[in-house]
């Protein structure tokens, strides 16, 4: 996908109006729907209403007519206001829907919004004015969540440009860069052949930095959750790691066998990586080493990452997971400062956790809890 | 507001007042509350505040909360609502 055409591969988001136009009322109570219908026309005067007594009835008119807001009952016969609400947002998402409710349904509040519908307003405390500033508010709040997925939309896509265009140039700057390097060997001045260094350290770093920002932005999506053999994922990030390990003169053993956990593979073996790439890192012992083991916990099993390095600062221990946090300057520590964000990232992702615990001098142990 | 439509609206709600007043009359002091009864002492609780009937609309809320937790029609809070029931469908 070219760069260039990505305003194309999506459909703008028409903002919802900040005063309703068309409103659907549903209640099978046929005086409570009267009451409502006269409370609505005196908040939204210039709004065009619709009122339903039956749920279905109004469910049938999803697909051929759409709404700004519904203010559904939820104490109906046959479909309660919950489900149908999930109903008519399932046919038309982002539709904001205040559901009514009646003395003790206190608790469907919060069941309420964890449906993702937008409001709700008790009956006994509705008139035009509550019914006026809560569709105001349910309003802009639907018009936010729609800004901020158009915005998540737009990161993923800029993602994707970071994975599949921005690296075939990079790798040019490489290539050449090394051409140059070689066609000029002979005649190169010292001063010349420093900066062609210096070129092709440059391109090094952006092919890196560009690799590290797609993995990152591009790790969003559920992945699958299944058994995940440890001591596999273990041996799988030793071997990526085999030329470092080897360049370091380091050691990474496990308390064999890890054994098996939920989570996803491909996750659980990227976390492996970082880590112990980051334990061998930021070590300056005369023999660097990360010791990796499993034990039960209290809310699933924890892989400890125990390693003999500088150790972090109690007050960098959460710090080290933002993305782009460095504590060392690139010129000490080289890399891109988002290796531990991606292993958070991943462990959120499958349910888990990551903690570092460290003392300065005296290396760190990173524990990463899977689910139960 | 459409004064003229919400006066007719309040003259429908007090007639309802008076068939719900003969429902709750004719269940039997203790014995459990009926669908129907339930459904209509909920729907009182859910609009009479709303017309300005604030008495009976508190009233009802309490019955209504009661019978979430016991089927028994007694006490203090029905006789409560069965007067202001009165109240206001005597003007129907």
């Amino acid at each position: 996908m070219a760069a260039d055409a990505l305003p194309a591969d999506r459909t703008p988001a028409s903002a919802p109006p900040v005063t309703p136009a068309r409103i659907l009322l549903v209640d099978d109570d046929p005086l409570a729907l009267e009451l409502s219908a006269l409370l609505l026309e005196d908040a939204f005067p210039d709004a065009a209403l619709t009122a339903r007594d039956d749920p279905a009835a109004a469910l049938a008119l999803f697909g051929r007519e759409t709404f700004d807001v519904v203010v559904l009952d939820f104490d109906m016969p046959g479909l309660n206001g919950l489900e149908c609400a999930r109903r008519m947002q399932a046919i038309q998402p982002y539709l904001p829907i205040i559901l009514c409710t009646g003395a003790g349904d206190e608790m469907l509040a919060a069941r309420a919004m964890q449906s993702g519908l937008t409001d709700y307003l008790p009956k006994a405390a509705m008139s035009a004015q509550s019914l006026h500033r809560a569709i105001t508010r349910a309003l802009e709040a639907t018009r936010q969540a729609r800004t901020i997925d158009d915005q998540r939309r737009d990161l993923e896509l800029f993602a994707h440009a970071l994975a599949h265009d921005f690296k075939q140039p990079v790798r040019q700057l490489l290539t050449f860069s090394q051409l140059i390097a070689d066609e000029a060997a002979e005649a190169a001045t010292p001063e010349l052949a420093q900066h062609i260094v210096f070129l092709r350290r440059a391109a090094e770093r952006l092919g890196a930095l560009v690799e590290v920002m797609s993995q990152y932005t591009l790790l969003n999506a559920a992945p699958e959750i299944h058994a995940v053999d440890l001591d596999q994922a273990f041996e799988a990030a030793r071997e990526a790691l085999s030329v470092y390990i080897a360049d370091r003169g380091a050691q990474v053993t496990a308390t064999a066998p890890l054994g098996v956990v939920q989570g996803n593979d491909a996750l659980a073996r990227q976390v492996f990586q970082n880590l112990i790439h980051n334990g061998l890192k930021y070590n300056e012992s005369a023999t660097p080493s990360v010791e990796v083991s499993l034990a039960p916990g209290e809310s699933g099993p924890v892989a400890a990452f125990r390693d003999n390095g500088i150790g972090i600062a109690p007050e960098h221990q959460e710090a080290i997971f933002q993305p782009m946090k460095r504590l060392h300057s690139a010129s000490q520590y080289a890399g891109s400062g988002i290796g531990l964000s991606i292993v958070r990232k991943a462990m959120t992702l499958q349910g888990g956790q990551v903690t570092c615990a460290s003392t300065p001098g005296d290396g760190s142990v990173f524990s990463v809890r899977f689910q139960p | 507001m459409n004064a003229d439509a919400f006066a007719a609206l309040k003259l429908k709600f007090r007639a309802r007042c008076a068939d719900d007043l003969a429902v709750l009359s004719a269940a039997a002091p203790g014995a459990a509350a009926g669908a129907d009864l339930r459904q209509r002492i909920h729907r009182l609780a859910g609009m009479a505040g709303s017309l300005g009937f604030d008495e009976l609309g508190r009233m009802a809320r309490a019955v209504d909360i009661l019978l979430q937790a016991s089927d028994a029609l007694d006490g203090a809070e029905v006789e409560a609502l069965r007067g202001a029931l009165v109240d206001v469908a005597k003007a129907a």
